[in-house]
């Protein structure tokens, strides 16, 4: 494979430890700004939904529990199948960089896009009534959104992977039931705390 | 030429015992059947693995380092020799 495919793909071979928590931590923090700006939530370690009006507690706290969620659940998970043969920090730092390609997610509603085909689909009731601009634009979107989701969840499991070694079958159904986990964890405590 | 050490039998998969050794001085000849070391029948990728991590005295770090890999990955490498090592010495 290409090295630099490879290194989209699993950057981890290189890159763990603190320097990709600091990373991971570093891009989280910068993915607020576009969130706040373009009306994004990240309510759940695989959810964005776009809404009418944020503010900069619900999107910090959004980001701080995802990165929590993913780390705890994610070195429990390790814990549990392989022991300690493994730094937690490597899986905290790799599955908290996981998030990078969700940076860019938020751009999507730019022009208020979303909230408008939102209204439009509720107004006229469903895909029929949508003009030709907005089905190009939800088609389009639909598609960016699902090859970030996919490039994301791409990465977490490699991070898993690699910082933890676990293999085979057992790396599969582990890392399904933990992200499951996390999910409804992260979604959980999102609106324990900011709803 | 660098010439391989067959550790395999071609034939049945087995594995192969030395059965002669040459002083390559006087060109005395020994010959008998003896058993390799766990560590000769290693792969030569191992056995250079094992190597390095002697001199870099053990530290995974230098050699993670050394060889631009994050420090899980050549973890998990040392990880596989040791599962490979034990293998060999249940058989």
């Amino acid at each position: 494979m290409n090295l630099s495919i490879k290194l989209l793909i699993n950057p981890y071979e290189r890159l763990a430890g603190y320097t990709s928590l600091w990373m991971g931590i570093l891009i989280g923090l910068c993915s607020i700004v576009p969130a706040y700006f373009f009306n994004a939530r990240f309510d759940g370690v695989l959810d964005l939904h776009f809404v009418t009006h944020v503010t900069w507690y619900k999107i910090i706290v959004d980001q701080l529990v995802n990165m929590f969620c993913l780390m705890v659940v994610f070195s429990i998970a390790g814990l549990l199948v392989k022991g300690n043969s493994f730094r937690v920090i490597d899986v905290c730092g790799t599955v908290v960089f996981s998030r990078f390609p969700m940076i860019v997610a938020p751009l999507l509603n730019a022009t208020g896009g979303f909230i408008d085909l939102q209204n439009s689909m509720i107004k006229q009731s469903g895909l029929s009534g949508l003009d030709t601009m907005n089905v190009v634009f939800l088609v389009v979107s639909t598609i960016v959104l699902l090859f970030l989701v996919v490039w994301y969840v791409t990465l977490l499991y490699h991070a898993y992977k690699v910082s933890t070694n676990v293999k085979g079958w057992q790396a599969i159904v582990s890392f399904i039931v933990a992200i499951l986990t996390a999910e409804v964890l992260s979604k959980f405590l999102i609106y324990q705390v900011s709803v | 030429m660098n010439k391989k050490l067959p550790l395999q039998c071609p034939s049945c998969a087995n594995k192969l015992s030395v059965t002669s050794l040459t002083c390559e001085e006087c060109e005395t000849t020994v010959t008998g059947t003896y058993s390799m070391p766990l560590l000769a029948r290693l792969s030569n990728e191992d056995q250079l693995f094992v190597l390095e991590f002697l001199k870099s005295s053990g530290s995974i770090k230098e050699m993670a380092s050394q060889a631009q890999v994050s420090y899980p990955t050549m973890r998990n490498r040392l990880d596989d020799l040791i599962d490979t090592i034990k293998k060999m010495e249940k058989k």
